[in-house]
C-alpha cells in the first residue's frame, strides 16, 4: 500500500474517519489548516450510503479525500466514493488494524478467509488444499489458490 | 509497416472562409473502417519532394457510413499540407491514408466530460460527442471562435447538441472569453479534454493542475510529428569495445550490429514491437518507429535499432 | 495423420530462450486458422461451454458492441479465406450466415443482441478453434473484459476475468522486475488497426488435454508423475499457442486469439533440427521459467529422452 502522506495543492480536503481511524487525521488537519486550505471533517458514524455518496458527488474537482478507519468501513466508502467519481488519484486510505484476506479455491471458487503467514490452506466448500498466492483480483478482491498434485 | 487505405474524395464543402471540410470514401466502394472517438488518421500529400504526412482528426457527421470526413484549416502563410489540400485536392481525387488510429480516447470512468476547442481544435470533438450522445453518456463543450461566422460547424453543432455546448466570440459586440477559471466549476468525476492552438493547451492545463485536478483526468491531443523519409547514411562507435561501424543507406542499424556478431534482440524488424532497443549514449537520433512515446524520443537516450537512424554519429552503449 | 508440419514452430535462430517480446507483424492477416482437427475441436468446446459456463465464458456488459465487432472481423475472415466452408450474406442489416462444416445456418440482424441467442463473442467463438480474448482499452489501461476460452494452459479466465494485461502476468517469473511488462504493455497501445500482429507461446505438457485448465488441474497434473525416459516420446506433448493481436477500430479494444497445437515429443523430434534445437533449450532453460510452465518434475526425463534420441541420429 501506498504510505499515507498529505498531497499538496488541492483545492479543498475531506476527511472521513471511523472512530478508530480518527486520530492518524489530526496532524493532515493542522497542515490543510496551515495552508489556509478548506476542509471537511467527519466522524462518519451511523451515516446512510445516499447520504454519503450525495456529499461526495457534490465536490468539485480538485477535492482530496482521506479515508482512515477499519478494513470493512474503508470498503464502504471508498466504494461509494469512486460511484461518485473520486478516482483512485484523488484519494489515500489508511487501514487501522487487521485486513481479512480471501482465497479464492481454483476448483470451486469458493471463498476462504486466511491471515498473512499462511502458505496453505484447506477449502472449506471443497476439501482440497490450497496454495496461497500472490495474484490478486480486484474483481473477486480475493488472491488465487492453487492446488498442487503432490 | 503500416497498411493504408486508399480513399476518393467524395465531397469537398467551404465550412468557413478558412476551413475545408472533406468526406472520403473508399475507393473500391466498400466501407472504411470504423472508428472510436478522438480518433485522426495520417495523410500521405503527394508532393514533388516526396511524401507529404499530414495528421487529422476523423469524423463522420453525414448521413451516410463507412465514411472518414476531416476539416482542414487553411493556416497563413502555409506552405504544407493545409495549403495542399485547399488548392489541390479536387472531388474525384484518390488519395492514400492511414487506418484510423487513436491517441486522444474518451476516458472511461470519466462521469462526465468537458471539451474545451479553440478554432479548428473542434474536430476531435466532433467523433467523442457523437460516440457520447450514442452511449447517452454527459458531456459539455466550450467551443471558442472569432466571430460565428468563422466558428467552423456552428451550425451543426448548436442544432445537434442544443443543451451541452457553450460558444465564445472574441470579435463583435458582446465579445464573451473563453476563461480557464470556468474548470473550477466542474464536479468530481469530470476529465476535461483540450485541444487548440499550444497556448490554450498550456494555459488551460497549468491552471487546471493548480486547482489540483490529476494528470489522469486532464487530456490534451497530440499529433506526433511529420516523420521525414529521406534516409541518410551515419556512424556508431560502440562504447564498450571502442569500434566504430558504418551503417549504409540501406542497412538498418540492427543489421550491421547483427553483422558484427553484436548481438541485439529483436522481433518485429518494424519498430513497433520495442525488443531491438539500444541505449544511446551521445548523438542526435532519428527516430522512424511506432512504439517509443513522444517523450522517450525526445529524450534522445533509446533508439529502436531496426529502423531509427543516427544524424552523423551515435555513441552506443552496448 | 499428424506429423510436424502441422505444428507452428515457436523458437528463433537462438538455442537460448527467455522472455522477451517476440511479437511480429502478421502479413496474412487472418485471424482464424482452420486445421483437420476443426470438428473434434469445436465439438469439445461446444460441450465445455455447456458443462461449464462460469469457467470458459466472461463478459462485462459494456463490450456488446466490441463483441459485435469481433463477429465481424471473424466472419469477414472465415468468407475471405475459406470461401468454400463458411458463406455470409447481407440483406437489409440482416446477416445469414452458414458454416458449411457443421452445415448450421445462423440469421440474425448485426448489432441487435436480441436476435441471437447467446452474446456475440460466445456465438462466433463455437465456429473457430481459437479461444477469443477481449480486452479493452480503458483509461491508459488493457483490461480483460470479455473472454470465451475453453483450451487454457492452467489458467483461469475466472478469476482473471476484468484485470489488466499487468495483473494478468504477475504470476511470470521476472517479468516485473526487468520492465518488460510495461514495454509489452507500449507495445499492445500502440497496436493499429489494419496491423495485426502475431506471437508464439510454447510448453510441454504431460498428456494430451487441450482443456487444461486451472480447474481441473489436480486432474490432469498427476500425468506428470508418470512421466519416464521410455514413456516420455508418447506420452508427453510439445504444445503451441499461436497468438494473434488485432485493434479493434470502434471500440478501441484489442482481440487476442489464441490457437493451440499439440504434437506427441516423438513426432516433434523426428525433424532432427527441432530436436537438436529443443534439446540445448531445454537444457539451458532458466529454473524459474520451467518450474513456472510446470515442466520440473518431469524435466530429467524428457533430457534423458532426447539425448537417447539425439545419439541414434
Ligand atoms: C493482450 C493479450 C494477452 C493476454 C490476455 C495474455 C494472457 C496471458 C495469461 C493468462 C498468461 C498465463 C498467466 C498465468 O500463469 O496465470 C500469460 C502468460 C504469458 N504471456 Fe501473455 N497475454 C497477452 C499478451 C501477451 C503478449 C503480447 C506477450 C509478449 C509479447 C505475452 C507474454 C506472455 C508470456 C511470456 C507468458 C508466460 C508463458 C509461459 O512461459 O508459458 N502475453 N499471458
Ligand atoms: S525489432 Fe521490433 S521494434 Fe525493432
Ligand atoms: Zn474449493
Amino acid at each position: 500500500m501506498k504510505e499515507f502522506l498529505y498531497t499538496k495543492g488541492k483545492r479543498k480536503y475531506i476527511f472521513c474517519a471511523d472512530s478508530k481511524g480518527a486520530e492518524l487525521l489530526y496532524n493532515f488537519v493542522q497542515q490543510a489548516m496551515e495552508d489556509k486550505v478548506p476542509f471537511d471533517f467527519m466522524i462518519i458514524g451511523d451515516k446512510s450510503d445516499a447520504f454519503l455518496e450525495h456529499w461526495y458527488s457534490q465536490q468539485k474537482m480538485g477535492t482530496f479525500l482521506y479515508l482512515s478507519g477499519q478494513w470493512e468501513f474503508i470498503k464502504r466508502l471508498k466504494k461509494l466514493a469512486l460511484e461518485a467519481g473520486f478516482s483512485e488519484y484523488e484519494m489515500q486510505i489508511n487501514i487501522v488494524g487487521q485486513i481479512s484476506k480471501k482465497l479464492v479455491c481454483c476448483e470451486c471458487y469458493g471463498v476462504n478467509e486466511f491471515i498473512d503467514d499462511d502458505l496453505h490452506l484447506t477449502c472449506k466448500h471443497c476439501g482440497i488444499v490450497l496454495e496461497v498466492s500472490s495474484h490478486y483480483s480486484r474483481r473477486l478482491e480475493a488472491y488465487l489458490g492453487y492446488t498442487s498434485i503432490s | 509497416m503500416h497498411s493504408k487505405l486508399q480513399v476518393r474524395v467524395r465531397n469537398i464543402i467551404e465550412e468557413t472562409s478558412t476551413i475545408k471540410r472533406f468526406t472520403l470514401e473508399a475507393n473500391d466502394h466498400s466501407m472504411l473502417p470504423y472508428f472510436s472517438g478522438g480518433s485522426h488518421i495520417t495523410t500521405f500529400l503527394p508532393y514533388p519532394s516526396g511524401t507529404l504526412e499530414r495528421q487529422y482528426s476523423i469524423f463522420n457527421i453525414s448521413p451516410e457510413s463507412g465514411l472518414f470526413e476531416i476539416a482542414v484549416h487553411l493556416a497563413d502563410g502555409s506552405t504544407g499540407g493545409s495549403r495542399f489540400w485547399h488548392q489541390n485536392v479536387q472531388v474525384g481525387d484518390v488519395l492514400s491514408v492511414s487506418y484510423p488510429k487513436n491517441y486522444f480516447p474518451l476516458s472511461f470512468q470519466a462521469k462526465r466530460h468537458v471539451f474545451y476547442a479553440a478554432g479548428i481544435g473542434i474536430t476531435p470533438f466532433l467523433s467523442m460527442m457523437a460516440e457520447l450522445a450514442e452511449k447517452k453518456s454527459s458531456f459539455e463543450l466550450h467551443y471558442a471562435a472569432k466571430s460565428k461566422e468563422q466558428c467552423g460547424f456552428y451550425d451543426y453543432i448548436s442544432k445537434t447538441y442544443p443543451h451541452q455546448c457553450h460558444f465564445y466570440f472574441s470579435n463583435g459586440d458582446g465579445a464573451k472569453r473563453l476563461l480557464p477559471t470556468q474548470l473550477l466549476n466542474h464536479r468530481i468525476g469530470t476529465h476535461v479534454y483540450f485541444c487548440g492552438p499550444e497556448n490554450l493547451i498550456q494555459d488551460f492545463t497549468t491552471a487546471a493542475k493548480s486547482y489540483g485536478y490529476p494528470s489522469f483526468n486532464i487530456h490534451a491531443e497530440r499529433f506526433a510529428p511529420p516523420q521525414k523519409k529521406e534516409q541518410q547514411a551515419f556512424q556508431v562507435k560502440i562504447k564498450r569495445s571502442g569500434k566504430q561501424l558504418d551503417i549504409p543507406v540501406n542497412s538498418s542499424l540492427l543489421e550491421v550490429l547483427l553483422q558484427h556478431g553484436i548481438n541485439v534482440p529483436f522481433s518485429c524488424r518494424a519498430g513497433g514491437c520495442g525488443t531491438c532497443e539500444v541505449r544511446v549514449v551521445k548523438g542526435q537520433i532519428d527516430h522512424y518507429d511506432s512504439f517509443l512515446t513522444e517523450e522517450e524520443q525526445r529524450s534522445n537516450h533509446m533508439m529502436l535499432s531496426c529502423v531509427s537512424r543516427g544524424k552523423g554519429r551515435l555513441v552506443l552503449d552496448l | 495423420m499428424i506429423s510436424h508440419f502441422s505444428l507452428p514452430y515457436p523458437f528463433s535462430d537462438s538455442n537460448v530462450y527467455k522472455y522477451s517480446n517476440n511479437a511480429a507483424l502478421l502479413h496474412t492477416k487472418n485471424a482464424i486458422e482452420l486445421t483437420d482437427r476443426y470438428l473434434d475441436e469445436i465439438s469439445l468446446k461446444r460441450e465445455l461451454l455447456t458443462k461449464h459456463p462460469e469457467r470458459c465464458y466472461h463478459s462485462s456488459p459494456h463490450t456488446m458492441a466490441a463483441q459485435w465487432e469481433i463477429v465481424d472481423l471473424i466472419i469477414n475472415n472465415l468468407v475471405t479465406y475459406y470461401p468454400d466452408k463458411f458463406e455470409l450474406e447481407k440483406k437489409d442489416g440482416q446477416w445469414i450466415f452458414s458454416n458449411l462444416l457443421t452445415k448450421e445456418t445462423a440469421s440474425f440482424k448485426f448489432g441487435d443482441r436480441t436476435t441471437l441467442e447467446i452474446e456475440p463473442l460466445d456465438f462466433i467463438g463455437r465456429h473457430v478453434q481459437e479461444d477469443l480474448i477481449l480486452m479493452m482499452q480503458r483509461d491508459g489501461d488493457l483490461i480483460l473484459d470479455a473472454g470465451q476460452l475453453c483450451f487454457p494452459a492452467n489458467w483461469s479466465l475466472y478469476f482473471n476475468s476484468e484485470m489488466n494485461f499487468k495483473e494478468i502476468h504477475s504470476p511470470i517469473p521476472g517479468f516485473q522486475s526487468d520492465f518488460l511488462v510495461d514495454r509489452i504493455l507500449q507495445f499492445l497501445m500502440r497496436i493499429e488497426a489494419g496491423t495485426p500482429w502475431e506471437r508464439k507461446n510454447w510448453s510441454l505438457m504431460a498428456g494430451s488435454r487441450l482443456d487444461s485448465s486451472l480447474e481441473t488441474f489436480s486432474e490432469w497434473g498427476q500425468a506428470r508423475k508418470r512421466v519416464t525416459k521410455e514413456n516420455a516420446g508418447e506420452l508427453v506433448h510439445f504444445r503451441v499457442e499461436v497468438q494473434k493481436l488485432f485493434r479493434l477500430p470502434k471500440s478501441n479494444g484489442i482481440l487476442f486469439t489464441i490457437h493451440s497445437h499439440m504434437l506427441s515429443l516423438e513426432k516433434f523430434i523426428q525433424h532432427t533440427p527441432w530436436l537438436e534445437q529443443f534439446y540445448a533449450i531445454l537444457r539451458e532453460l532458466p529454473k524459474a521459467i520451467y518450474d513456472y510452465k510446470g515442466i520440473s518434475l518431469y524435466r530429467e526425463q524428457v533430457l534423458d529422452y532426447l539425448e537417447a534420441e539425439l545419439k541414434k541420429r
